[in-house]
């Protein structure tokens, strides 16, 4: 049960990065899959250069879709995608590394210490979040502007090019660092990430059903599937 | 020909027309009104593209309220859309050929809406007004018993209104039309009865 | 129009010249040659229907499994399509990320495809047909998938296709019913990528849950991009992956998905897939 929730953080978390691209950035992410294996990998040498180099994959995805429609950047990010995992199979000629663990007990279970800590940051990521969405009621109505209509937006004097870089940054570092963290313990391949990919897209798609609501819903959504899985 | 029955429809709590009840049996029916009061909305419900939220039409003694659009066209009703919808990756020919069948009636029809010069273009490579154009001509191309057309005046310049004018006094002999606009004047030069509409109900006729 | 000319006529050279070649090489340009039927399916998909699946590796690889499993399954293969078109609910927008969502879907789940002891990870073999005889085949089943999409969409009917790509409202304002035709061309393109999928069953003599994979869904849209949407240069296209990737990967690995990310990232801004409406 605690490890159910403990994924269940982790993958709400993920999927409002997922959702946050979407509904500001305009974009599916498909590099997010790539990037969570990269941090996987990246973990190897320091955990801590992890949201750095996400954070950089993040900004070069902004500048390089900048612009484009939803379709076309879209399929730019799944070009990054491409181009990260075959970085990783030439880098690695071994494909599957094992990563280190350590296991530490947590009132009586039995718990990955890296698994732990990820959903540690999910949680606070979740919280930060949250309280972004109440305590600032001006900058969430900017964001809400933005995700109905980005010229719009922009014709108001809202800075959506902003915006768009800070998500796709912030996304993009998040899902670098728990990648590190949550493929620990793990044999992981170039390909690895697209599960984990694919798995906060639909949370996240049945989350977006909700509409206004669909952040507010994402941890018992993730919470629902992870239990149906 | 056309019976329009207490047609009442709503958006959500927003009630755009109130019980609408008017016939026509040829002839061109212009109706006239302020944006917004509903003159759009009564054509697509007639051709099929809105389903009222309650009423009945009926188009020469058979109902036709709840039929899919291209049952309605296939009956004899066309329309023509205030933003037209063209198709943007065909030529002008092919456009106007879809609707018409054949490919004399097709030119013929291109030649009177002043399409000639445009004919092999792209519909997305030609000007806005040609688009307008290009919309009456499909819509004429089906050869309709009634023809459907909403604000067919709107953004285009003298001669073409001009053209337009022409083409319709033409065709309004064989084709009943119903014509909508918000401003009244080109209007009461073609219409043989005009209907004033505001705030979604029938407030006058003429 | 030189240009085009030259891309046809070393079009047929490459299709010509294997007859005369090794085994090795003849297995190759067979390999090519069914996935250049598949890119003409794609093809057929985006151009006449403005869909631009980036999942067309479901109709390809459901139907090499069914030849695999028992042949005699086959005769479902067409129903495929109605595997693909559900996805059209999504909006042409979404239609290409929502079909390849699908097939990384169907590519875990052809891990677990198990039938009488067999399958799994190291998937199914297929019957083996002789090689000249599927080559032949091959070349024959390309030459007619070409002049049946050229054949339809220069008739009347492929007029409306066309028609209910670009706007499906102005289409029912003239008379027309999108969904017939709507399903029409997901049938015709379906049933070429499933022929394409046989084909590469017959092939190899063996079907893997790889036939699902990114490699599989994503090479017609990269073999497009190269052709630049054109069929004959597509076709070219389809054989420049095969080869590059074949005769470079000894020297990096996957070298075809070196050759994918250019091409996506390339396509993403120079093409525009899912066109149609410029509807108001």
């Amino acid at each position: 049960m605690i490890s159910l929730f403990f994924s269940a953080l982790i993958y709400a978390s993920l999927a409002l990065c997922v959702l946050l691209s979407y509904r500001v950035a305009k974009v599916v992410n498909l590099s997010f899959g790539s990037i969570f294996t990269l941090g996987g990998y990246l973990s190897v040498f320091s955990l801590f250069i992890t949201p750095i180099f996400g954070a950089w994959i993040g900004l070069l995805l902004h500048i390089g879709s900048k612009r484009m429609d939803a379709s076309k950047a879209t399929i730019f990010s799944l070009g990054i995608a491409i181009a990260i995992e075959e970085a990783l199979r030439i880098l690695f000629r071994v494909e599957n590394i094992l990563l280190d663990s350590r296991i530490f007990y947590f009132f009586g279970y039995k718990l990955v210490f890296e698994h732990f800590l990820a959903s540690m940051i999910s949680a606070t990521f979740l919280i930060l979040f949250l309280a972004f969405e109440l305590k600032k009621p001006f900058s969430r109505l900017k964001l809400k502007v933005i995700e109905e209509d980005i010229e719009n937006a922009e014709l108001y004097g809202i800075d959506a090019e902003k915006a768009r870089a800070i998500v796709l940054v912030i996304s993009s570092a998040f899902f670098c660092s728990i990648g590190g963290l949550y493929l620990s313990g793990r044999v992981i391949s170039p390909t690895i990430g697209w599960l984990y990919m694919i798995f906060s897209l639909f949370i996240a798609t049945i989350a977006n059903v909700f509409r206004e609501k669909a952040y507010i819903l994402l941890l018992p959504t993730s919470f629902g599937v992870c239990w149906l899985v | 020909m056309l019976e329009v029955i207490e047609v009442s429809k709503m958006f959500g709590r927003n009630v755009v027309l109130k019980n609408v009840t008017f016939s026509l049996k040829n002839g061109i029916l212009g109706i006239y009104g302020a944006n917004g009061s509903g003159k759009t909305t009564l054509l697509k419900i007639i051709s099929g593209f809105e389903k009222p939220s309650c009423g009945r039409v009926f188009f020469n003694g058979r109902e036709i309220t709840n039929k899919a659009p291209q049952e309605i066209v296939k009956l004899g009703v066309a329309m023509a859309f205030q933003i037209p919808r063209v198709f943007w990756n065909l030529t002008v020919h092919e456009n106007v050929l879809l609707a018409a069948r054949e490919t004399d009636y097709t030119a013929e029809i291109c030649k009177e809406l002043n399409l000639e010069d445009v004919l092999f273009k792209k519909a997305k490579e030609i000007s806005q007004g040609k688009v307008k154009l290009l919309q009456l001509a499909m819509c004429f191309a089906l050869k309709p018993k009634l023809a459907l057309l909403d604000e067919p005046f709107a953004s285009l310049d003298a001669e073409n209104v001009e053209v337009v004018l022409e083409f319709l006094k033409k065709r309004g002999s064989e084709i009943s039309m119903i014509i909508t606009a918000h401003r009244t004047k080109i209007l009461k030069t073609i219409a043989s009865q005009m209907l004033e509409i505001r705030g979604g109900k029938i407030v006058g006729s003429s | 129009m030189l240009v085009s000319i030259a891309i046809r006529i070393l079009v047929l050279v490459l299709l010509i010249l294997p007859v005369f070649l090794d085994c090795y090489t003849k297995l190759l340009a067979a390999s090519a040659l069914t996935l250049a039927i598949f890119t003409v399916s794609w093809l057929y998909l985006e151009k006449d229907l403005g869909w631009a699946s980036l999942g067309h590796s479901i109709p390809f690889g459901v139907s090499a499994y069914l030849f695999a499993i028992n042949p005699l399954l086959l005769f479902f293969s067409p129903l495929t399509t109605f595997l693909l078109f559900p996805l059209s609910i999504f909006g042409k927008h979404t239609f290409p990320f929502a079909s390849f969502v699908f097939s990384v879907f169907l590519w875990y789940l052809a891990h677990h495809i198990v039938f009488e002891g067999k399958g799994g990870e190291e998937g199914f073999r297929a019957p083996s047909i002789n090689l000249d005889l599927i080559y032949l085949i091959s070349v024959t089943i390309l030459i007619l998938s070409c002049l049946l999409i050229w054949k339809i969409s220069n008739s009347y009917f492929g007029l409306k296709v066309k028609a209910v790509r670009d706007d499906e409202i102005a289409a029912k304002a003239i008379g027309i019913n999108s969904l017939p035709f709507k399903v029409f061309g997901f049938a015709i393109s379906c049933s070429l990528a499933s022929i394409a999928g046989i084909l590469h069953a017959a092939i190899f003599g063996h079907v893997s849950p790889g036939v699902f994979s990114p490699y599989f869904s994503l090479f017609p849209f990269v073999a497009a991009t190269i052709g630049q949407g054109k069929i004959w240069s597509s076709i070219l296209g389809s054989y420049t992956v095969v080869f590059l990737s074949w005769f470079l990967s000894p020297y990096v690995p996957e070298f075809h998905y070196a050759i994918y990310a250019v091409a996506l990232i390339l396509a993403s801004y120079t093409q525009s897939y899912a066109r149609s409406d410029r509807s108001v």
